[in-house]
């Protein structure tokens, strides 16, 4: 019977032992919790935001002459598989970190209109004219 | 960022999981709304590119907006690679005057008749297909960074 009690103290404080230790562990002050959430979440950037620190910005202007003036029609006119290479190489730039706002916006159509990809580094401005 | 004390571990990775699920959260939206953007600058210059009209070839004002495209600052301050890419023979049949007296990107020039008519001064790079002027803008604006 007296192992039985020395058992049930040891458990006790096993118990008592194990709830300090959790509270030790919960029980951080919320500026210390703030520290640790952004040291956490500037080591977590970091990590997603290596390709992006990796690489410098970019911006990317194009124009398309399409003149029928052109002899023997040796302008080439860019596809749509060529535009989208342009647009990856971009958007390697920005696709990891959500920051930042791509826009477009179109140029007045009185002129070679224009859309534009506009984000924070990667840009990308297209004009053509005829 | 282990600290040995399991429970102390174990809150961080519990935090750093929450962060996590915010970042993906935040990377999700940023990633749709790009696709959206992509997908509707592609279809409007697909239908700019399909266009037949005929007209003139306004080669100074489309070099004189990218060069304002490109001096324009969104407050990052980060160094960028600045290109600009051209399809044209550098014939400009509208004479709006003259072209910018300095120029701050890269001008890349592709065309089969290995001239550039009035960009011949700003000394382009000459390309003769559109593919190897691609190649060569990966390749060096990525390098810029090595």
């Amino acid at each position: 019977m007296p192992n039985l009690w020395i058992l049930a103290a040891a458990g006790v404080i096993l118990v008592l032992a194990i709830a300090a230790f959790r509270c030790e562990g919960v029980d951080t002050s919320a500026d210390e919790e703030v520290s640790d959430c952004v040291a956490i979440e500037r080591q977590y950037s970091d990590i997603v935001n290596e390709r992006e620190t990796e690489l410098p910005g970019l911006e990317l202007a194009l124009f398309q002459d399409i003149s029928g003036s052109t002899p023997g029609n040796l302008t080439p006119v860019i596809s749509l598989q060529q535009l989208d290479a342009l647009i990856a190489i971009l958007l390697r730039r920005g696709v990891s970190s959500p920051s930042g706002s791509l826009t477009s916006n179109p140029m007045q159509p009185s002129s070679a209109s224009a859309p534009i990809l506009h984000r924070g580094s990667p840009r990308l401005c297209m004009s053509a004219t005829r | 960022m282990h600290v040995g004390n399991p429970i102390e571990d174990g809150r961080r990775e519990s935090l750093l999981i929450r962060v996590r699920a915010k970042y993906e959260s935040a990377l999700g939206c940023w990633q749709t709304r790009t696709f959206n953007q992509v997908a509707d600058f592609k279809a409007r210059a697909v239908e700019l590119l399909s266009r037949t009209i005929g007209g003139d070839t306004d080669v100074t004002s489309a070099l004189v907006r990218s060069e304002l495209f490109h001096r324009e600052r969104d407050g990052d301050g980060s160094d960028r690679a600045r290109f600009t890419l051209m399809m044209t023979d550098g014939q400009d049949t509208v004479g709006r005057g003259p072209l910018p007296l300095s120029y701050s990107s890269e001008l890349i020039v592709v065309n089969g008749i290995a001239s550039s008519g009035i960009l011949t001064d700003l000394k382009p790079l000459l390309f003769e297909n559109i593919d190897s002027a691609i190649a060569f803008i990966a390749n060096e604006s990525e390098g810029a960074s090595q």
